[in-house]
């Protein structure tokens, strides 16, 4: 015997019920009651609280799945998900074949669904939430027949606001249907607002296949794809394994005829329990060595949880990039001992990420932490050759430069002198000789529009001080004495290590 | 009787080129086993000889360093336990020059294409010295646009990453920069570098203990700086205390006395620094009449 079962949200006027089980919903509650009237009428009603995140995360979890029917998905709200299934039918036999496989397999996973499935994302989500007969699990309008199939259904279906369908219903507009005779203009005028009929009307071009409607898909497309399904699912790594590079070469093949080479490959593995996982590998240079490919893939097989077994694998370059462009054997001559380092990035960025294998990049500034920036270096390999500016001169600049400049306590003969005495991190250093002032002045185009807050940037006076082991650092004044008014004193920073 | 004996040699001359090449990862020991990595077409492109470039230095190791080998730079540690940031940029300052004396050597190589240079630190260290910066490395001689910086979240990543750049066979030199290093690690180190014929520094605290399984190691003290050739009150060049501690080639070389080496950015090399010279520049300063200062605190 299940009981009654309710998910309850706190609101306004007190908890509120708003999902409900079968057997709640036989027995006469309704969602939006309030959970003491319901529980009045029917004790047994057992509640929890909603969590709409992990439903979310659920219905997300979900949606990945269903990259099995098609690679294009997201989900469509808080209960929904569509699924470009263009192309896919035939795999599945047809249309009906594929919306049965998929309402069979939600049903194994407990998950209760509806489906719509027509020419165009409007018509589907009509089909899916209000066309589906009573006794049947989804709803299909054959090609072609959109306008007849969701003619019969309410304005509700057209994801229109609430006041909008409201509105359509005062004027008597109840089915979608009615709304294909009157003239374009004429509903205009009657709506008395061209905001609201271009709305009605744009949802309804939508339905029917006269506009297009943008959708992002959960990941972006691949731009080539191979796949490979098992009858008995996959359980050892080693299995994988060859089958994984058996894909690769395939993929590889495809991308020689296209003249493409990898940047990202991804791949997806499909676990007998209906969840899926991925692996992503990514190149800094385009790519078209399948043992490049598995050997990024293969240092991350550890982390897979094959489950129950594995019954589907599919490999998809997501990313790719002209291969010819930047062939090896232009860019170094054939004797050179040295490989391109484009591999080892690769291999180094599999392991530890994106963003601990950097270059750096001179930028136009003579500020000393602008005049560079660290870049991935993935990105950087992939422009190739790019050339930089030219070193503009060769400049004192120390070897290493902190995060941001650390103040220190300084001792000077004069006022506008370097330091004679200075405490960095606790520790009081001599100064024996020092070099400089290198006086840099703030980026005057920077200081004309300053936001809220913001101070004003002052001129700094940077010294190459020794002190007297020999351990010379980089130090600046921060400001002028008697020249910058509204700003404090001049304070000390140290800003980089000589090594 | 002549022919018999010259298919001896020649079997001779075969088993033992096996031996060599099954000794090949092997530690080395005395001055006959420098390494032969001449049947590699890949390795043989990189035995250019890699020297201080002064006498004094390169007299300690006839051959150079090592490319296919670990070399550990330690700094001289200021208090017993600890080390300042100044104990460290010694080893690193010594590291990074060594690079460029590496860099260079390729570069005269016409054959070669200019070559990459790999840095490698876990994310505690470099947050302590910040980052490697474009000018500043190219002040030093390195070019920063051919310098990759892996920066790890683990030292033990670090030695990891380490590794595998030095299998990569794509870079001229790999700095590492780790608190200590085991000897697990630093002979896997050694024979990742000997596989690929890629050298490795690493800079080690200067306070911790030695690693093992390195070829050198060296103990470098930062001294005053040399007297400037025009301003008496500016640094001039920089000045290292260099004292060899370790060397697996040469173990004769251990024993002498550190001495002190004076680095040239413009000539980019290692020279004996000149104490005549010194005196010469001090009585010029004294002839000029520094008083002592008052300081102030601003």
């Amino acid at each position: 015997m299940r009981q009654p079962f309710a998910l309850i949200e706190s609101s306004a006027h007190g908890l509120r019920i708003t999902a409900l089980n079968d057997v709640a919903a036989e027995i006469g509650i309704e969602t939006g009651t309030a959970l003491s009237d319901a529980r009045a009428a029917h004790p047994t009603l057992i509640s929890r609280a909603a969590e709409p995140q992990k439903d979310k995360i659920a219905l997300l979890k979900l949606a990945r799945w269903a990259g099995r029917y098609g690679p294009n998905r997201h989900i469509d709200g808080e209960e929904g998900i569509w699924i470009d299934i263009t192309g896919v039918a035939h795999l599945f036999g047809d249309e009906e074949n594929l919306l049965d496989d998929l309402t069979w397999r939600l049903a194994s996973f407990g998950v209760p669904a509806r489906l719509g499935l027509a020419d165009t994302l409007g018509a589907a989500y009509a089909l899916a939430r209000f066309g589906c007969p009573p006794d049947a699990r989804w709803a299909l309008a054959p090609a072609g027949e959109t306008r007849e199939a969701i003619a019969a259904l309410p304005v509700e279906a057209l994801r229109l606001e609430t006041s909008r369908v409201l509105l359509l219903k005062r004027l008597g507009l109840r089915r979608i249907g009615q709304l294909y005779d009157i003239p374009r203009d004429s509903l205009q005028r009657r709506f008395r607002s061209s905001d609201i009929a271009a709305d009605v009307l744009m949802r309804l071009d939508q339905a029917l296949g006269s506009v297009e409607e943008p959708r992002r898909p959960m990941q972006p497309p691949p731009v080539l794809s191979v796949a490979c399904a098992f009858a008995e699912p996959l359980v050892s790594s080693e299995a994988m394994e060859t089958f994984a590079a058996q894909l690769a070469s395939e993929l590889v093949e495809e991308l020689a005829t296209k003249d493409l080479g990898a940047r990202t490959v991804r791949l997806t593995f499909y676990r007998a329990d209906g969840t899926a996982g991925s692996l992503t590998a990514t190149m800094s240079m385009p790519c078209r060595k399948a043992a490049h490919m598995m050997m990024l893939l293969k240092e991350k097989f550890a982390t897979i949880d094959a489950g129950f077994g594995i019954d589907l694998l599919r490999l998809d370059a997501v990313r790719v990039g002209k291969r010819d462009a930047t062939q090896s054997g232009f860019a170094e001559p054939a004797s050179s001992p040295f490989r391109n380092p484009a591999a080892l990035v690769d291999r180094l960025v599999n392991r530890f990420g994106r963003d601990a294998v950097t270059v750096l990049q001179p930028r136009a500034s003579h500020i000393p932490e602008r005049a560079e920036v660290r870049l991935p270096a993935l990105e950087v390999l992939a422009a190739a050759n790019t050339s930089h500016p030219a070193d503009p001169k060769n400049a004192l600049r120390p070897a290493f430069l902190l995060a941001r400049p650390e103040p220190i306590d300084v001792i000077a003969e004069v006022p506008d002198g370097p330091p004679a005495q200075f405490v960095w991190r606790r520790v009081e250093r001599r100064v024996a000789r020092s070099e400089g002032p290198e006086r840099i002045a703030p980026e005057w185009w920077r200081t004309l529009y300053l936001d809220d807050g913001q101070k004003q940037p002052r001129t700094r006076d940077y010294y190459k001080i020794e002190d007297h082991t020999g351990a010379a650092y980089w130090v600046f004044r921060r400001g002028l004495y008697d020249s910058e008014e509204g700003s404090g004193p001049p304070s000390w920073f140290l800003h980089g290590l000589f090594a | 009787m002549g022919s018999g004996v010259s298919i001896q040699a020649a079997v001779i001359e075969k088993l033992r080129s096996r031996i060599l090449s099954l000794e090949r990862h092997a530690p080395r020991r005395g001055p006959a086993a420098i390494p032969e990595a001449k049947d590699r077409g890949l390795a043989a492109g990189k035995r250019a000889p890699w020297e201080l470039g002064c006498e004094a230095g390169d007299a300690l190791l006839p051959e150079g360093l090592e490319t296919n080998a670990v070399h550990e730079i330690k700094g001289e540690p200021s208090a017993a336990r600890g080390a300042s940031a100044a104990d460290w940029m010694a080893g690193i300052g010594f590291a990074a020059r060594l690079a460029v004396r590496r860099t260079d050597a390729l570069s005269a190589m016409k054959s070669a294409n200019q070559p990459w240079v790999l840095w490698c630190w876990p994310k505690a260290i470099a947050g302590e010295f910040g980052l490697p910066s474009w000018a500043g490395f190219a002040h030093l001689g390195l070019d920063p646009a051919r310098l990759i910086i892996v920066e790890t979240a683990r030292a033990a990543e670090a030695l990891n990453a380490i590794e595998e750049s030095l299998k990569g066979a794509s870079l001229a030199v790999v700095i590492g920069v780790l608190d200590e290093v085991d000897l697990m690690p630093a002979r896997r180190l050694s024979l990742a570098a000997g596989e690929m014929a890629t050298p490795c520094l690493i800079v080690t605290h200067p306070a911790s203990e030695p690693a093992g399984a390195t070829a050198t190691r060296w103990r470098i003290k930062r001294l005053p700086s040399a007297p400037h050739r025009f301003d008496p009150r500016a640094p001039g060049l920089s000045r290292f205390e260099v004292a060899l501690e370790r060397c697996r080639a040469r173990p004769a070389s251990v024993a002498r006395p550190p001495f002190t080496l004076e680095w040239s950015d413009e000539t980019r090399r290692f020279g004996l620094a000149s104490v005549m010279a010194d005196l010469q520049a001090e009585t010029r300063r004294a002839r000029s009449g520094a008083d002592a200062p008052t300081l102030r605190s601003y």
